[in-house]
């Protein structure tokens, strides 16, 4: 290993530091837009199971306007559970768990 | 960085509350004067004088009637709008694609006021809820724009949870440029947050069928062939005024507001303004002979609902005290997101300024925040220069607030990627202070006789015009003072 003299310039910290820096942070914002277009995605595939399973039956006009409001109530509540919560991909998990109500609900009022 | 709830959801806040803030600022902007569409409009047809208001004849009735005939008879499906507190004609309407136009009566005599067809406030109702984009895409966008205010709102909430309470009484602004913002930010945000959430809420809830569209039903019978369309009955035969006076009676406190008319029955409709709920309560009439016909008007709890969520988001039914609050609630609505979109950018400005994606950004806020009121008072200008017999001049005046805009924003764009965002600011700041200081002026010049004949109206309008002046100006001081 040759040996660095004394007076010579240690190697800029940046110039290693900065390019793994900079790909971490890139690899944060991606993760994070398409944790939000998912969670999104799931919110809304919810929302609309909420609906169809409230509306399910024979309750007419009053259950599709109590769906839309439960739905349209919970639709950005889950937006930002399902961002929010990453650790394990909590908040994903537990939108799928509420869309497999949704539609149990559905299937059981049918 | 150690990733946290807090700078997840604040990356969250940050990105979604500026790509919906853009079109959210356009729409609080245009909503909050939507709340005076109406008086808009009244201020945009000077040569209606009317200042009381007079329940309408039966003569001025036969005469809406035959108007109504005239329009259908050219194939344009008309209503009549009777006269109301707001507005104190009958009016004979119909849908444009973008705004109810059509003539003015004088409820008493029945003799068509010939007043300048006009955009009016519908513009900025129109603009507001559909984005002039068309009932589909405009309103696609409005929604989408409407759910993601909800959740920066709530991402807004649990970001700052920790410090609701003293943002209320901080505001420094002589402190750095980027902590006087936030704190501008956060006390408008914490003082209005009930009130922007009502309105998004109520407003994703006007469109819910839309948004969350029950599941279509299965038909319970195969398909019949639908009826030929019946033809319309002779209208100027219709005993429209003792229709009217049976509707009065079987919509009690509520009061009549518009007659639409079918093939087969007239129906007159409670007005909006009745009551907080939107009822839309109704007496039909059969035609051709007159006689009622028998209406359900019970309603669900749920439906009474329903209703109160979207009489509580339109206000037709509030009084002026109450619609100055709406205003004056929805223009501070505005300001959050307006602060939010200049946060964004000045946030990022050491680090990515220099990148085109970023003065883009500084451009859209400039054509957004000081672009739109700009149009917005060219909008109104246009009304007092158009001739006001010109064919087609509500286009025209459309035409105007667009062009006005787009203008703005070609400028805005053109002098932020050279990296001269603050001469766009200064200069469009500098027109709106032009334009605001100006309506008073051309109003005052044009119309002297609506302004005695209204002065309450006509102060109210132009005294808005100034304000935004005076408003804008300040800014743009501040902005000379302090430098980019």
């Amino acid at each position: 290993m040759q040996m660095r003299r004394i007076n010579e310039p240690a190697p800029h910290p940046g110039a290693t530091v900065a390019p793994d820096r900079r790909a971490r942070a890139a690899r944060l914002d991606r993760n994070r837009v398409i944790c939000a277009i998912v969670a999104c995605l799931l919110a809304y595939g919810v929302a609309r199971l909420l609906v169809a399973g409230i509306a399910a039956g024979t309750g007419g006009p009053d259950r599709i306007h109590l769906g839309q409001m439960i739905a349209l109530f919970g639709l950005p509540v889950m937006v930002v559970v399902g961002f929010g919560a990453w650790k394990g991909h909590a908040g994903l998990l537990m939108l799928g768990a509420c869309g497999g109500l949704a539609a149990g609900l559905r299937l059981f009022a049918a | 960085m150690r990733e946290t709830l807090r700078t997840r959801l604040g990356w969250l806040h940050g990105w979604l509350g500026y790509m919906a803030g853009l079109v959210l600022t356009c729409i609080f902007a245009t909503g909050s004067v939507a709340a005076f569409n109406m008086e808009i409009t009244r201020w945009m047809q000077p040569e209606v004088q009317l200042a009381t208001l007079v329940p309408p004849s039966a003569r001025a009735l036969d005469a809406a009637a035959r108007v109504v005939a005239a329009e259908q008879a050219r194939g344009v499906s008309a209503f009549i709008a009777l006269p109301s507190a707001r507005s104190s004609t009958l009016d004979v309407l119909h849908y444009n694609g973008h705004e109810f136009i059509g003539a003015r009566l004088d409820p008493a005599t029945g003799a068509v006021i010939p007043a300048r067809v006009t955009a009016g406030g519908g513009l900025f109702y129109n603009f507001h809820h559909t984005l002039f984009l068309g009932p589909q895409m405009g309103t696609v966008i409005v929604n989408i724009a409407g759910i993601a205010l909800l959740v920066a709102i709530i991402s807004g909430v649990v970001i700052h949870i920790h410090a609701l309470l003293p943002d209320i009484i901080l505001l420094r602004l002589t402190a750095a440029r980027l902590r006087a913002w936030l704190d501008a930010h956060l006390l408008a945000g914490v003082l209005f947050l009930p009130f922007m959430a009502m309105m998004a809420y109520t407003g994703v809830l006007v469109k819910a069928d839309m948004i969350v569209p029950a599941p279509p039903r299965p038909a319970r019978s195969v398909l019949v062939p639908a009826p030929p369309p019946a033809l319309m009955p002779d209208m100027t035969a219709l005993p429209l005024a003792s229709m009217l006076a049976r509707a009065r009676a079987s919509l009690p406190g509520q009061e009549p507001g518009f007659i639409l008319f079918a093939p087969q029955r007239v129906s007159i409709f409670a007005g909006d303004a009745s009551s907080a709920f939107l009822t839309r309560g109704h007496a039909d009439f059969s035609l051709p002979g007159g006689s009622p016909l028998p209406v359900d008007t019970t309603a669900t709890p749920m439906a009474r609902t329903m209703q109160f969520m979207h009489g509580v988001h339109y206000a037709r039914f509030a009084p002026p005290s109450l619609r100055w609050l709406y205003f004056l609630s929805g223009l501070c609505g505005t300001a959050v997101m307006a602060s939010g979109l200049v946060l964004f950018v000045m946030k990022r400005r050491r680090h990515a300024g220099h990148r085109g994606a970023h003065r883009l950004a500084d451009g859209l806020n400039v054509a957004v925040i000081a672009g739109l009121p700009a149009a917005m008072l060219a909008f109104l200008e246009g009304n007092r220069l158009v001739p006001a017999s010109l064919a087609g001049r509500e286009d025209w005046e459309s035409a105007i607030f667009f062009a006005a805009w787009g203008l703005c924003t070609l400028h805005a764009l053109f002098q932020a990627l050279r990296g001269q965002a603050q001469w766009a600011w200064r200069a469009q700041l500098g027109l709106v202070g032009l334009l605001g200081t100006g309506l008073p002026v051309l109003d005052l010049l044009c119309c002297p006789g609506a302004l005695r004949a209204q002065p309450g109206l006509h102060m109210a309008v132009d005294g808005m015009g100034a304000g935004a002046a005076i408003v804008a100006l300040y800014a743009r001081h501040r902005l000379g003072q302090r430098g980019a």
